[in-house]
């Protein structure tokens, strides 16, 4: 799959947590609450949605593996709910320091944005991924926020019904926004990627942050569902001297770098335009 | 890749310039109080959507005026006008007032202290029934000396014990009060006295006499409650020193929140400013309506109030971010779009598919095929793809996807695909896998005998299956 299918199912799934999120938080009458138990509220609830379903996207779309999804997505879910009621209160903060308008709308989802993208920490365990992974949904936020707010000083006198849909529409906006730049960040960042030539996954373009995991597992950053690929067989990860392909101690299977094989607990050194075999799978490791 | 980056660049330095570009237009805003005779000095959106609006109305001579009644008051809401549906005339709403009294060291010089308690004795004593007052001193600290309350004579002991001594945190002395006013209902007062500058700016004050918030945090502080800060400078102006006050600092405090300011050279003065205020207050209408656009949106409404020909311009912003109500119709009515973007790259692919199949097998069009095969398919190796592209079904000849075991269209099973040139061997000793070209096994150092039998002997079982 390539990075840019990649980026339209997370976006699409983004699109599809927001309007989950409508629909939970709509259904509920905070406008009687307090602002800040309201604040906290709606952002658990987008937080929830947004987060479970644009961490799922990777194990439904590319993986295609419900059980892998559905675990993402709680994962991630959880973390968009911690994540979503903090950023929340922080953004209704800022909004009211602001004084709301333009700057305050945009400012508030950047800051919700940055919150549901650095969930991916609890979803990847990774710092450096979470990070880049915060820095798109700050984008998101920021670009998604725009786009709601100009949407409501587009229908700003509208009828109450038009409102209801416009709530809806900005809310899908945004979570599309979200969704799409996460993993756009992601691979704008990475140093490296891994492209999949033969095998189930052929076509499959994953970036490397800092280090990807490959193998049968479907919890492994590369899922390689293939003959001769062991349960975990082999790490990416960037040392000083760049990029090297360590196949894990006891990986019971094939693995070579460029025609040389490695054996389990060794690593070779990659460079741009290696070739990999992973069993029966070849990869092509492209580095920048 | 390098063009996609580039393209997300743009995208955000578009964004950022939008950004700083839109930002200085929504932060003019407009003033909330004009000094003509008609000014709002409190907008109340506690009980939003209905909004409340505090108006004082002055004759030419600058005396309040007390005697309009519900006709004589227009309000339009961003350019509609609206129908009041609350009219409180002057004098008959409640108000909370907070006075906060400097009590540094330096109130001590010619009786300024005296001057500060006989004006705040008299300010209480003007309390109407309803009304309340609560009393709050400071210097190096800030300290509620009295909290909210009705009872004059608790104000007045409270009063009669403002001490002098220590420096001055009049910013924090601010926060405080609007602390204390911000959930009081009804006209919200804060009266600030002063007869110095913030320890925090002077270099020669010791570090903790001063406030830890700066003057930017109390004003902001303020305006983001809503909160304007009648601030009232006693004594000598600063000629640039240390002593005194920095009248540059209290007019941007009183202009920064939407208050006054107001000056008074001599303590003696003070008793007619804080009756005069009071006065002022008192004298308030106060005009309620519901707003023609009862949205929960956080966007600002802009106000103009008419009364006798003059017009004073206030606004408001309702408080959320983001307020939803959802309806399932809207909410299919969206859902099934997103739906069937999810499922829109499968579709092309296998439209895709249909004619790659179609073109040089000419009988292809009905094979159902998985849609990540077809994806991927211009990106296969070549020598896999001129491995695959050529298998066909030995029983009905159709074209068969990579690796397919049994034909998709007749089901007939298909012969195993020579074995790769790596195929795994295992050690004859211990069993465990031998890698690729080894002599010995890695494992126990049987050495591997290198025969051709097990290769023909698996195509042999391969063929036969």
């Amino acid at each position: 799959m390539s990075k840019r299918l990649q980026i339209y199912y997370s976006a699409i799934f983004g699109a599809l947590g927001g309007l989950a999120g409508w629909w939970l938080i709509g259904s509920v009458a905070t406008q009687t609450w307090g602002i800040w138990p309201a604040a906290a509220f709606v952002g658990a609830g987008l937080g929830l949605c947004m987060g479970a379903l644009v961490a799922s996207a990777d194990g439904a779309m590319v993986k295609r593996k419900p059980l892998r999804a559905a675990r993402d997505g709680i994962l991630g879910g959880l973390a968009g709910l911690v994540a979503g009621a903090l950023g929340m209160l922080l953004a209704q903060g800022a909004f009211l320091a602001l004084l709301g308008g333009w700057a305050g709308r945009a400012l508030s989802w950047m800051l919700l944005g940055l919150l549901i993208g650095a969930g991916d920490l609890l979803v990847s365990r990774r710092p450096q991924r979470a990070i880049y992974a915060g820095l798109g949904g700050l984008a998101g936020g920021l670009a998604g926020g725009l786009l709601y707010e100009g949407l409501t000083q587009l229908f700003l006198a509208q009828s109450g019904a038009a409102q209801v849909v416009l709530s809806g529409v900005g809310l899908v906006i945004i979570g599309a926004c979200v969704g799409a730049l996460i993993p756009l960040a992601r691979q704008v960042f990475a140093r490296g990627e891994l492209r999949v030539i033969s095998g189930e996954q052929a076509g499959l373009v994953r970036e490397v942050t800092d280090n990807a995991s490959i193998g049968r597992y479907d919890g492994n950053d590369l899922y390689l569902p293939d003959t001769g690929v062991a349960w975990r067989h082999a790490v990416v990860r960037r040392g000083d001297a760049g990029f090297e392909l360590a196949v894990l101690p006891g990986a019971d299977g094939l693995a070579q770098v460029a025609g040389l094989a490695v054996d389990p607990g060794a690593s070779r050194p990659l460079r741009s335009g290696d070739r990999i075999r992973i069993g029966e799978v070849e990869l092509e490791f492209v580095g920048r | 890749m390098r063009r996609f980056s580039l393209l997300l660049l743009a995208l955000v330095l578009g964004l950022l310039l939008t950004f700083a570009l839109i930002v200085p237009i929504a932060s003019q805003g407009q003033p909330l109080a004009g000094s003509g005779p008609v000014r709002v000095t409190q907008v109340d959106t506690s009980t939003y959507p209905q909004v409340s609006i505090f108006a004082a109305v002055s004759d030419p001579a600058g005396a309040p005026r007390g005697d309009l009644s519900r006709a004589d008051f227009q309000i339009v809401e961003d350019g509609a006008p609206v129908e009041l549906t609350d009219f409180v005339g002057a004098g008959g709403s409640s108000i909370s007032t907070a006075l906060v009294i400097d009590r540094s060291l330096s109130m001590e010089d010619a009786d300024k202290i005296a001057g500060a308690r006989a004006a705040a004795d008299a300010f209480v004593s003007m309390l109407r029934p309803g009304d309340q007052a609560a009393l709050i001193g400071f210097n190096d600290r800030v300290r509620t000396l009295e909290p909210f309350t009705a009872d004059q004579a608790e104000l007045h002991a409270a009063i009669a014990r403002l001490r002098p001594a220590g420096g001055t945190a009049l910013y924090d002395s601010v926060i405080a009060g609007v602390d204390l006013l911000r959930d009081q209902p009804g006209r919200r007062a804060l009266l600030v006295l002063t007869d110095g500058q913030d320890c925090r700016d002077i270099v020669s004050c010791p570090a903790d006499a001063g406030s830890a918030h700066s003057l930017r945090d109390a004003i902001d502080y303020a305006a983001e409650s809503g909160q304007a800060v009648y601030v009232i400078g006693l004594g000598d102006r600063s000629s640039g020193g240390d002593d005194g006050v920095d009248e540059g600092v209290l007019r941007q405090l009183a202009s920064g929140t939407e208050g006054s300011y107001y000056y008074s050279p001599d303590a003696a003065d003070l008793t007619d400013l804080y009756t005069a205020l009071a006065g002022s207050l008192q004298g308030e209408y106060r005009l309620s309506y519901v707003s023609p656009r009862p949205f929960y949106d956080g966007t600002r409404r802009d106000i103009v109030v008419m009364v006798a020909g003059e017009r004073a311009g206030a606004g408001c912003t309702e408080r959320h971010l983001i307020n939803v109500t959802s309806s399932p119709l809207v909410g299919a009515a969206l859902l099934l779009p997103l739906l069937g973007l999810l499922l829109l790259p499968g579709w092309v692919a296998a439209r895709r598919a249909r004619g790659v199949a179609a073109g040089p097998a000419g009988s292809g069009g009905a094979l159902p095929v998985a849609p990540e095969v077809i994806v991927v398919a211009p990106e296969v190796a070549p020598a896999a793809a001129t491995s695959s592209a050529g298998a066909r079904c030995t029983g009905c000849d159709a074209p068969l996807r990579p690796g397919a075991r049994f034909c998709g269209r007749c089901g007939a099973s298909q012969p195993a695909p020579a074995p790769a040139a790596e195929r795994r061997a295992f050690c004859d000793m211990c069993g465990r896998p031998l890698l690729p070209a080894a002599g010995f096994c890695t494992a126990c150092g049987e050495p591997v005998r290198q025969t051709q039998d097990w290769v023909e002997d698996a195509s042999a079982r391969g063929a036969h299956r």
